[in-house]
């Protein structure tokens, strides 16, 4: 049988896309599916699997203590650190895109968190934030400030982990932003100059709109990374002290791995998914109004 | 092209379907040798040298038999162990520990009680009989203990002797024992470090006459006694006689702070002796678990091997197991620092490798006789139950909460979890 033009083509690009599609199928679409199935059942890890609907999801939201305080837990996290994270960024981008010498060094500094094991890194912070001997509690001491118990009060724990992951994690937004600046036509801005115009208006008027997609790129990657917060919360305090660093992606883990419950974790993640979208969708909504695509 | 996509895609999927099911074949074995899969968990390569060497002493044994051990640090094992489980092909071999042992045997252990009834070599009554009560359900028994302890006392012998303290060999009452502290204090040093993990803490609500099941057999934290137990050690940290703590995600950070050296006792069992005299740059000595206000009690944990439920060589796994906890596995074990030997016939030389612990003989044999040693049952889904404990002691004990509300919040959240 002879093939024509078209379908010679497709077998061609469907052979070159085959590793990546086996790939995507073996360990995303299929598991994805799995996942809901499960969160159907009653599926504990080993032993008696029974199909029991949506009561996965009606025992999360109704008869589960402690899952309206881990999503109140993932909500501060997801909005102190997003916001955290774009502002110090942005900061550092415009800082480092005005300066005249050490820029690649400054970038590659605040770069190398985010290449550098989270779990080493939260070792380290866990020691910086100790309450005698570590050296945040000893600096804050020159200044007259009591010893703080970091991570071990139900206060201060989330600061803590919120302020490591941001450490941790602007640098990654750092350099879209960089990128950003750098694509601006350099006409633009002296034109600007010319007229009049201050830094601060240079900012707001010309710099801030011409990012505005890398800016709105960055949120909605943040938002999707922060509500999936694990390593930090995992490494530093396990959920503790009393909850108080629980989030869901943890409380899920600890289902599924520790507590053995599969189709109750699983739930948990179709919830998790479901926020994440909604989230997006209603960023993608509000872009029309922020976003400067010219 | 619409047939041609199709095709494709269900060839995917058949592969993945077949990559999913595993070829089943994992296990090999000929007409001469049988190999059994071996998983255990270890904290270091000397550790699984040695685990490796009890597996070489099957093989010696039982020529016809192979065992292959593979290891995981011990975190990594308990997730592991259900993930081999719920895949239908775990290892013919596996580890457990008596405190989590309700959530495995029944669903994936293979009964032995027939084993051992049939074997006439075996001498049952030669392990100790509260750490075969934690391995087992009911009557029936899961795995063979290696390994057993009551929950003990650790000092800093080094720090008694700088402030010209007698060793607390003599503790006789709660008070005795805060006294002890507040002299610590008055050096300004911690007495004691308090446990958040319920394994630890069971000692404390033994002692004032609790128990970790109700009458009618729920599990029941929030009773007065229990609260009067947790007040009690609250005060132990608002006097400063013990350290706030400050490490949440640590289950070993009251272990770390003895190694420090910044507090002069902690509880602990004797199967983490050898890392306690490595690991600490002082003279340690043992004695038992301070009394409560009541008993003086401490509980016996353990931990054993059992066979998979889904094993094809049952016979041949329960030689293996009788192997490893054999007389001279455990004396090898014990000779190593390893382990306290569940065999009492091979116990003592435990304490010979250990004979510069001051008190740790009289210690262990006080503590494991029957009016005073209690085996630590633990209820199903007990990590989740031991979790929700210890995130409500913690909030308890850095002053977020009283005693009663932490202990009453826990319970609400226990009974949801076993539906009592």
């Amino acid at each position: 049988m002879q093939l024509g033009k078209n379908q010679r083509n497709m077998l061609t690009a469907v052979g070159f896309l085959s590793p990546n599609i086996i790939g995507f199928m073996l360990f995303t679409a299929i598991p994805v599916v799995q996942s809901l199935i499960i969160s159907l059942y009653d599926w504990p890890t080993f032993g008696e699997r029974k199909f029991i609907g949506l009561q996965n999801y009606i025992d999360l939201f109704t008869k589960d203590p402690l899952f309206p305080k881990v999503m109140g837990n993932t909500s501060i996290y997801v909005f102190c650190y997003v916001a955290l994270n774009i502002v110090l960024a942005l900061a550092m981008a415009l800082w480092l895109t005005n300066i005249q010498r050490g820029e690649k060094l400054y970038r590659s500094v605040f770069f190398l968190p985010q290449v550098t094991p989270i779990v080493a890194t939260g070792m380290i912070w866990k020691w910086l934030f100790l309450p005698k001997y570590g050296i945040i509690n000893n600096f804050l001491g020159i200044f007259g400030v009591p010893d703080i118990n970091w991570l071990g009060t139900t206060g201060t724990a989330m600061s803590a982990i919120i302020i490591m992951s941001v450490w941790q994690g602007f640098g990654y937004n750092m350099i879209i932003f960089i990128a950003g600046l750098y694509a601006i036509p350099e006409s633009q801005i002296e034109a600007a100059r010319i007229d009049g115009a201050g830094k601060w208006q240079v900012f707001i008027k010309i710099k801030f709109p011409l990012i505005s997609p890398s800016i709105f790129f960055a949120i909605v990657m943040t938002v999707i990374s922060s509500f999936q917060v694990f390593d930090q919360t995992m490494i530093m305090t396990a959920g503790g002290p009393a909850n108080a660093t629980n989030t869901l992606v943890l409380y899920l883990y600890n289902n599924a791995f520790t507590y053995l419950k599969m189709g109750y974790a699983a739930a948990m993640a179709w919830v998790l998914f479901a926020i994440i979208m909604i989230f997006t969708l209603l960023q993608m909504r509000l872009q029309k109004d922020f976003v400067t695509y010219e | 092209m619409r047939k041609l996509m199709t095709t494709v895609c269900i060839m995917i999927i058949a592969t993945g379907m077949i990559f999913a099911g595993g070829t089943g074949e994992s296990k090999s074995g000929t007409a001469e040798t049988v190999t059994l899969r071996w998983l255990m968990q270890v904290s270091s390569a000397e550790e699984a040298r040695q685990w490796r060497e009890l597996a070489a002493g099957v093989t010696e044994r039982y020529p016809d038999i192979l065992v292959e051990l593979s290891t995981t640090d011990w975190n990594g094992y308990w997730t592991k162990l259900p993930s081999e489980l719920a895949g239908g092909n775990p290892p013919d071999i596996l580890y457990m520990q008596s405190m989590r042992a309700k959530d495995y045997l029944e669903a994936g252990f293979l009964p032995l009680s027939q084993y051992v009834a049939d074997d006439p070599d075996i001498n049952i009554a030669d392990f100790y009989s509260g750490i075969l009560e934690g391995l087992s359900i009911g009557e029936e028994l899961y795995c063979l203990p290696y390994d057993f302890g009551p929950y003990v006392m650790f000092y800093n012998q080094d720090l008694f002797d700088l402030y010209g303290l007698p060793y607390p060999d003599t503790i006789e009452t709660t008070e005795d024992f805060e006294k002890l502290c507040s002299q610590f204090a008055d050096h300004g040093t911690y007495g004691t470090v308090v446990p958040t993990v319920m394994d630890k803490l069971y000692t404390y609500f033994l002692g004032s006459g609790a128990s970790l099941f109700a009458a009618d057999g729920t599990v029941k934290v929030n009773d007065s006694r229990k609260i009067e137990t947790i007040e009690y050690l609250q005060g132990l940290i608002d006097q400063g006689y013990a350290p706030r703590i400050s490490d949440t995600g640590n289950n070993n950070w009251d272990r770390e702070q003895f190694y420090a050296g910044n507090v002069a006792t902690y509880l602990d069992g004797p199967w983490n002796l050898t890392n306690i005299k490595e690991k600490s740059s002082f003279a340690v000595g043992v004695t038992m678990v301070p009394p409560g206000n009541l008993y003086q009690r401490s509980q016996v944990a353990g931990s054993g091997f059992g066979i998979s439920k889904d094993t094809d060589y049952p016979g041949e796994a329960y030689l293996a197991i009788k192997e490893l906890t054999s007389k001279n596995s455990l004396s090898k074990l014990a000779g190593w620092g390893r382990a306290l030997p569940a065999r009492s016939s091979v116990r003592d030389v435990f304490y010979e490798l250990h004979a510069d612990v001051n008190g740790l003989h009289d210690a262990v044999e006080k503590s494991i006789t029957t009016d005073i040693g209690v085996p630590f049952i633990t209820p199903i889904r007990w990590q989740q139950v031991t979790n929700t404990i210890s995130q409500n002691l913690e909030a308890i004990f850095i002053g977020n909460v009283s005693a009663r509300k932490g202990l009453d919040n826990a319970q609400k959240i226990i009974d949801g979890i076993l539906g009592q």
